[in-house]
C-alpha cells in the first residue's frame, strides 16, 4: 500500500517537470515600429530602443535619421513589459531628492494589436521636478487632486486621484517614494514631490475641510519647480 | 463473335492473367526475402544543415552538427519501408533585429518515415527515396542578465517554437559488410512554423527550409 502510494505521488509530480513558467510567449513575435521626435517634432536619430522585460531584453532596435525604429521582438503578457526608449543626454534628469538618474522612457506594452506595437510618435520631453507645499495655518483636512496628462505618449491617459489627508492629527513626518512621486508629510505642512515634464501645466484642485474647491494651473518653466498653497 | 462468347473469354483470359501474376508475385517475393537476408534496418549519423531561402532560419541563424536517427522496417515483403525518426541539431542567433533577442535554439524533430529500397542488381549500392512527416519544437533560449549592486544574475527564459515538418530525402548505402553500410544522405526539409505574427513578418517566420546532409552508418538486421 505504501509502495503505491510513493508510486501514485511520483506520477502525479511527473506533469510538473512539463509545466513552463515563462514570461516570454511560446510561438509568437511581435513587430515594434515607431518614431521619436522632439517636442518641435524634430526626429531623434541614434537612439536606442528596445522591449524589456524586466531585466531582459525581448528585442531592440536604434531610430534612423528619420527618428524611425523597426524591429522584431520576443513577445510577452507579463505586465512588466515595457518599450523603453534611452534618451538623449541632454535630456537625462537628475532627480534633486537622490540624484536618481532618468536615463529612459518607459510605455508599458500592453497595447498590442494584432502583434504590433501601434505607437503614436514618441515625443520626448525634457522632464521637470515640481514640488507643491501645503503649509498647514489652521486645522483640517485637506482633500487634494492632480490631473496632468501623466505620460502623453498614451494619448491623453490622464492620471489623478484623490488623496484625503487629516493633518489635524499628529503624524510622525515621512518621506515616501511612490509611483506618483514622493510624498513628505508632518503635522505643520504636506508636500507632493512629482517627476513631471517641461513646459506641462498641472492642474491642481484641492479643497479644505468643507470649504469650496480651489482649481489651480501650475505651470511647469523650469527644472525645478516649487509651488506654496497656504490653508 | 456473340457477346455471351466475348465474356467467356474475358473472364478465361482475366482467370489466366490472374494466376500468371500471382505467381510471379509470390516468386518475386520469395526472391526478395531471400536477397534481402534483414527485416529491419537502423541509421544514426552525423546531420549538417544549411538554412536556405528568407525565412528566419536562413537569414538570422547559424546551424551547427546535429544527429539523425532512424530505425526502419521493410513493409511485408515489399521494398516499401516504414520507420520513425529523431533529428536533433543546435542553432545561434546572428540577427536579433530580425529574429528577437535570444541566443540560441535546439531543433528536435519526431517523425514518421516512409520510403523505398532500390537495390541495384549485382551491386553493393542501394538507392531510397524516403519521405519524411514529423513534429519539430524549437527549444530557444534567451539569457538575461540581471545586474545589482553586488553581482549579475544570468537569468535562462526558455520558450519554444513549434512546426509540421515536411522532408524529401535521397539515401545511398554502401555496403561494407553483410549486414552494415555507409550512407550519404542529402534533404530537403521544410517546417511550416506555427509562429504567430502580424502579417508584415508572416512570410519571414511562418517557414524555415533546409538543405540537409547527413552520412553515417545503416544496421540491417
Amino acid at each position: 500500500m505504501k509502495f503505491k502510494n510513493q508510486i501514485f505521488t511520483i506520477l502525479s509530480l511527473i506533469p510538473i517537470l512539463f509545466t513552463q513558467c515563462n514570461d516570454i510567449e511560446n510561438d509568437r513575435r511581435i513587430l515594434v515600429k515607431g518614431k521619436v521626435v522632439d517636442i518641435n517634432n524634430v526626429p531623434q536619430p541614434n537612439l536606442q530602443v528596445y522591449t524589456s522585460i524586466g531585466s531582459g531584453i525581448l528585442g531592440e532596435g536604434v531610430t534612423n535619421n528619420n527618428g524611425e525604429f523597426d524591429f522584431t521582438s520576443l513577445s510577452s503578457n507579463s505586465y512588466l513589459a515595457n518599450l523603453v526608449v534611452e534618451l538623449p543626454d541632454e535630456f537625462k534628469f537628475s532627480l534633486s531628492s537622490d540624484e536618481t538618474l532618468i536615463t529612459n522612457f518607459e510605455i508599458p506594452l500592453n497595447n498590442l494589436q494584432d502583434g504590433r506595437v501601434n505607437l503614436q510618435p514618441i515625443r520626448i520631453l525634457p522632464f521637470a521636478e515640481v514640488k507643491i507645499n501645503f503649509v498647514r495655518e489652521s486645522e483640517g483636512n485637506l482633500r487634494y487632486e492632480i490631473k496632468r496628462n501623466f505620460n502623453r505618449r498614451l494619448n491623453g491617459e490622464f492620471f489623478s486621484f484623490w488623496r484625503p489627508i487629516n493633518l489635524s492629527e499628529e503624524v510622525t513626518p515621512f518621506r515616501n517614494l511612490t509611483s506618483e512621486g514622493i510624498l513628505e508629510q508632518s503635522t505643520s505642512f504636506f508636500s507632493i514631490h512629482e517627476l513631471v515634464q517641461r513646459n506641462e501645466v498641472i492642474e491642481l484642485t484641492y479643497q479644505v475641510n468643507d470649504q469650496e474647491e480651489q482649481n489651480l494651473l501650475l505651470p511647469i518653466n523650469q527644472d525645478y519647480n516649487e509651488f506654496e498653497i497656504n490653508f | 463473335m456473340n457477346l455471351r462468347l466475348t465474356f467467356k473469354v474475358l473472364a478465361v483470359s482475366l482467370l489466366l492473367c490472374g494466376k500468371v501474376y500471382t505467381q510471379n508475385i509470390q516468386a518475386s517475393a520469395a526472391e526478395k526475402i531471400e536477397r534481402k537476408e534483414a527485416l529491419t534496418f537502423t541509421q544514426v549519423g552525423l546531420l549538417f544543415p544549411t538554412g536556405l531561402g528568407n525565412n528566419f532560419a536562413a537569414k538570422g541563424m547559424d546551424f551547427s552538427t546535429g544527429v539523425d536517427a532512424q530505425f526502419n522496417f521493410y513493409y511485408d515483403w515489399l521494398d516499401l519501408f516504414l520507420g520513425v525518426r529523431f533529428q536533433n541539431f543546435s542553432g545561434a542567433v546572428t540577427d536579433t533585429g530580425k529574429l528577437g533577442n535570444y541566443e540560441k535554439t535546439r531543433v528536435n524533430l519526431y517523425g514518421l518515415v516512409v520510403g523505398y529500397s532500390f537495390q541495384l542488381r549485382n551491386s553493393k549500392l542501394s538507392f531510397d527515396p524516403r519521405f519524411t512527416l514529423g513534429r519539430t519544437v524549437y527549444r530557444n533560449k534567451a539569457n538575461f542578465n540581471s545586474e545589482n549592486n553586488f553581482d549579475t544574475l544570468y537569468i535562462i527564459e526558455s520558450f519554444r517554437d513549434t512546426a509540421t515538418t515536411l522532408m524529401l530525402s535521397g539515401t545511398t548505402n554502401y555496403k561494407i559488410i553483410n549486414n552494415l553500410a555507409v550512407y550519404f544522405q542529402p534533404e530537403l526539409r521544410w517546417d511550416n512554423m506555427g509562429i504567430s505574427t502580424p502579417e508584415e513578418l508572416s512570410s519571414f517566420f511562418n517557414k524555415a527550409i533546409f538543405l540537409n546532409i547527413s552520412v553515417g552508418v545503416t544496421l540491417f538486421l
